[in-house]
């Protein structure tokens, strides 16, 4: 009996697995670019983004950054390792990505509030400092916590299989 | 003046490098020359096995006391420092992972935990630098 042709043989795929590193080089990468605007353009990247927040464009903008940047490394990693995307891992990260981003979004509404209140002469400045913080902060998290909670997920899912 | 942002905000990081990195890679080259070894010691070698991310949430810690200590808004404050948290969890448990897989004599990856743990140094410490500028940014906007 001869030997199966190699063009025949199913390929064996293995299921993706996401390591942290790799969501934190991503993240490292996106803070380092995020402090080099703050320090090049120091008033103009922080009107920008106080703005389009307040046209109610930036939400939505990050939202499809951040699904679109996890997608795509989520893809690399399967590409690089060999395996195969599972649908329903990316559809979680998605939600994940996207539950973030619009936690951050009511926290900023709830920020933006609490600064009006308080009143006082530089409220549009404290304003825009917070946006930018918190803008930061829902940049970082919608990259890792996806992340976080899939790595974890996936351990808990090996062990009950073991 | 951008200048200046940087050096008054991100000079104390500058620190966490000499004396969590390049100190004792100087000392354990210092030892090896003193004990008459040719082999040389790069950085890999003393932090290979992820006690990177043992340095990286050392970095945390003065990172979540900084924001405590902001006059931002207490949401910002709280989502700040859980972020900050949970990515220190992250890098300690590279290490502590590598070193419990040493003590038991489980499969371990040298190479990866050095590569996870080196990516979340890099990344807390960008973090560190960033969230030290926007501090320093809305302490200035208090004082107007």
């Amino acid at each position: 009996m001869s030997a199966r042709a190699p063009a025949l043989a199913k390929v064996r795929y293995v299921a993706c697995k996401v390591r942290l590193g790799d969501a934190a080089a991503l993240a490292g990468w996106l803070s380092l670019c995020f402090g080099i605007l703050v320090l090049l353009f120091p008033s103009w990247f922080p009107r920008v983004i106080t703005e389009s927040w307040q046209y109610g464009t930036l939400v939505p903008a990050l939202t499809f950054f951040s699904v679109a940047v996890n997608a795509a490394m989520y893809l690399r990693i399967a590409h690089q390792q060999l395996a195969r995307p599972e649908p329903l891992a990316s559809g979680f990260m998605a939600l994940l990505t996207v539950g973030t981003v619009m936690g951050f979004g009511f926290i900023l509404e709830s920020v933006a509030l609490h600064a009006q209140l308080q009143g006082g002469p530089s409220t549009q400045a404290r304003i825009t400092e917070e946006v930018l913080a918190l803008i930061y902060f829902a940049l970082i998290g919608a990259i890792l916590v996806p992340h976080f909670v899939i790595r974890f997920t996936q351990n808990l899912f090996q062990r009950s299989q073991s | 003046m951008p200048e200046l942002i940087l050096f008054t905000s991100v000079w104390p990081l500058a620190l966490y490098l000499l004396f969590g990195m390049f100190v004792p890679v100087a000392m354990a080259r210092a030892w090896m020359r003193k004990s008459g070894q040719e082999r040389g010691i790069q950085i890999q070698d003393l932090f290979g096995r992820g006690e990177l991310g043992l340095l990286a949430l050392a970095l945390t810690v003065p990172l979540i006391w900084d924001l405590q200590k902001s006059g931002y808004a207490p949401q910002t404050i709280a989502a700040g420092s859980v972020l900050v948290g949970i990515t220190g969890m992250m890098a300690a448990a590279v290490w502590v992972e590598s070193y419990c897989r040493n003590l038991t004599g489980a499969r371990n990856e040298p190479k990866r935990a050095w590569r996870d743990s080196r990516n979340l140094a890099f990344f807390i410490f960008t973090m560190a630098g960033v969230s030290e500028i926007l501090l320093y940014r809305f302490a200035r906007v208090l004082t107007l």
